[in-house]
């Protein structure tokens, strides 16, 4: 009997998770689709008769386009600029804030909280000008300054920082003070002790920051902030290319604006699909001591 | 290597902790610092080994004042209760890390680290990571991390205290004749009295931050200089009894209730104090069977080759050890007899002994 209630507890489990991911199975069938047809009918490819059939590669011939391959390089760098500028600061900070007793520590903790809240977007004007003070500096004007592939990545490494902190911060309250003075003790200077024995405690954390930050570095961020500072094409992403096309071209082909979503998409899902586990990590926030 | 602590007192956010502490640990003296948790005792072996800074005072190794050197240079070994070993590194990785920071060549590393490995029975666990050890095998690389670097001063902060109690008797011979054979003056923390009276040259007790006493466990047990060591020194601890003194026709005696013990002349307090708490160790209270004292049995405690009776008269509980066999029950009467050569006298004030 047991049994039998176990089996219909999981049907009914099964049901229920089907029919939640069922609207998101059927976009990405979809969006799979479309990219190798000329037009859809439902899920189903039609031809210019309406009936089924109409297979083309032509909505991939974007990939042609040197352009593509241009803001493809532009998102990767941009991408792993945010992961590594947040890895580095937020491992810093979060050290400090986890770590050292300093004043203003209280405020600053309550501080990043409140802006990891705030909606980002309200700040894109104040931003504006901040890049457009930066371009008058010499030589980092022309780095960081406005319609810069380093400015749009620095505003992007601000909008990511107050979680990172956050979250690193939590990853070091896990280790151990013991550990941190033993390592002392057997004759680190403080930074080796970061270093050397704090930091590999924490590696699959910072991994999983890393994999998220590169993540949204190449979804997320990388349309709002790079379409609000960027007026060159040439210096966009593959998010502004996308959105150039839609805006551009009438009428909208969407099969072809569905094959470039696709290609941004692929490495995202590739990542995902290799560090699940690790992410996973940023939702439950912290780990357990790692063998 | 000689250390001394001139006064040093240690605040947390205004907070004392340690308070005045003055200390002297001779070269290759074992030294137990021992008190209930949360005493201080960490934090001042933590400032010795250099973590914390102490907010006044100063720190001596060999004449020389330590309070700014850092404690990578302090030349100290430290053992910790949780045993801090790192995780993410072999048992001869973290064998050989104070080495590695210090730059040593590979071959004097692996030497060292199998020496040690073969001092304290690691050879066939070398590679494992921490994780995958006993907590007595954790405890041994701990030990060796802090021996391999050959320090001038070995700290230990309750390295016994996660062990299961056979092999804490075990470790701590083994601990004792490391020290002995190696002659590295050492403090050792603890709250275990047991663990300070057999390791131990001389033990220090501190209480809420203050140093109560330091001296060699038989005096320190033999003359508790205060209430607090009386009660906190000695299995199982000493009885303390409220009672008034009264001189009868030129005899002193302790009126408990209503008995009148006589209190020989050369156990007789030295001092006047308005309120005096008797001390006695359960030892020297005797069953007997004829005259002494009505008493009721409130609890036995077996203990293999004793037996711990506590028993109530006059109000108050009293306990004494006896050979087994008396076949007892709760509620019992028995005749008890204070042996009254045996008897410390407390001021109930300050604390003080009165001898
Ligand atoms: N870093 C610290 N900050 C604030 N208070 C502390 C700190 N370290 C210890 N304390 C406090 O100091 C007291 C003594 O602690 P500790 O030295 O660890 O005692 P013990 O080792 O004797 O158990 C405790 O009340 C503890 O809460
Ligand atoms: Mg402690």
């Amino acid at each position: 009997m047991e049994r039998l209630s176990d089996w219909m507890t999981r049907i009914f489990l099964m049901l229920i998770l089907i029919i939640v991911t069922l609207p998101i199975v059927l976009g990405y069938a979809w969006l799979l689709i479309s990219t190798f047809s000329r037009r859809t009918f439902g899920l189903i490819p039609v031809n210019a008769r309406g009936a089924f059939g109409g297979f083309t590669l032509q909505n991939w011939s974007f990939l042609k386009d040197p352009l593509i391959w241009q803001v493809t390089l532009n998102t990767l760098i941009f991408a792993l600029g945010i992961t590594v500028g947040v890895i580095v600061l937020s491992a810093s900070a979060g050290y400090a804030l986890s770590r050292m007793n300093f004043p203003g520590r209280r405020f600053t903790l309550t501080l990043t909280l409140l802006l990891h809240a705030f909606p980002s977007i309200t700040l894109l004007l104040a931003i504006y000008f901040v890049l457009r003070w930066i371009s008058a500096l010499p030589v980092i004007g022309g780095l960081f300054g406005y319609n810069t592939l380093g400015g749009v990545t620095l505003v992007s490494i601000a909008m990511q920082l107050p979680l990172g902190i956050w979250l690193m911060k939590g990853f070091f309250d896990h280790v151990p003070w013991d550990m941190e003075r033993a390592a002392l003790i057997d004759g680190c200077s403080r930074f080796q002790a970061w270093w050397k024995v704090v930091m590999p405690q924490i590696r699959p954390g910072v991994f999983a920051l890393a994999i998220f930050s590169f993540i949204q570095g190449w979804g997320y961020y990388s349309f709002l902030i790079p379409y609000s500072f960027m007026i060159d094409q040439t210096r966009g992403t593959i998010s502004t290319y996308l959105n150039n096309m839609i805006s551009t071209t009438s009428p909208v082909n969407y099969g072809q604006v569905a094959a470039v979503g696709l290609f941004q998409l692929i490495p995202v899902l590739l990542f995902f699909l290799l560090a699940q586990k690790y992410l996973l990590r940023i939702f439950s926030g912290g780990m357990k001591g790692t063998a | 290597m000689r250390v001394r602590l001139n006064n040093i007192s240690k605040e947390f956010d205004g907070t004392a902790v340690v308070k005045n502490l003055c200390l002297s640990i001779e070269d290759g003296e074992f030294m137990a610092l021992l008190g209930p948790s949360g005493c201080g005792k960490t934090t001042t072996l933590l400032m010795i080994a250099g973590i914390y800074s102490p907010s006044a005072g100063t720190i001596e190794f060999d004449g020389r004042i330590v309070n700014r050197l850092p404690a990578k240079d302090r030349h100290v070994g430290m053992v910790f209760q949780s045993y801090a070993l790192y995780p993410h590194m072999t048992v001869y990785e973290n064998l050989i890390f104070p080495l590695v920071i210090q730059k040593k060549p590979k071959v004097e590393m692996r030497r060292e680290a199998m020496r040690m490995a073969e001092m304290l029975g690691l050879t066939d666990v070398l590679d494992r990571k921490p994780s995958m050890l006993s907590g007595g095998q954790q405890q041994r690389v701990a030990l060796g991390r802090a021996l391999i670097k050959k320090p001038r001063l070995l700290l230990f902060d309750e390295p016994l205290s996660n062990l299961d109690a056979r092999l804490r008797i075990t470790m701590r011979a083994e601990i004792k004749r490391l020290q002995r054979e190696l002659g590295i003056t050492t403090i050792y923390v603890t709250h275990d009295q047991t663990e300070a009276l057999t390791m131990a040259d001389r033990i220090a007790v501190m209480r809420d931050g203050v140093l109560e006493a330091v001296g060699p466990a038989e005096l320190l047990h033999e003359h508790p200089p205060t209430l607090f060591i009386a009660e906190f020194i000695g299995h199982p601890p000493m009885n303390l009894l409220d009672v008034v003194l009264e001189d009868h026709e030129g005899q002193l005696c302790a009126r408990l209730g209503s008995l009148l013990l006589e209190v020989p002349r050369w156990r007789s307090p030295q001092r006047f104090a308005s309120r005096v708490k008797m001390g006695i160790r359960p030892l020297h209270v005797t069953l007997v069977r004829h005259g002494g004292y009505p008493a009721t049995v409130y609890l036995i405690e077996p203990q293999g080759n004793q037996d711990v009776i506590i028993c109530e008269m006059e109000g108050t509980r009293i306990s004494l050890v006896t050979t087994p066999g008396h076949n007892l029950a709760m509620g019992d009467t028995v005749h008890i007899e204070f042996q009254m050569d045996n008897v410390y006298f407390f001021d109930a004030e300050s604390g003080k002994s009165l001898l």
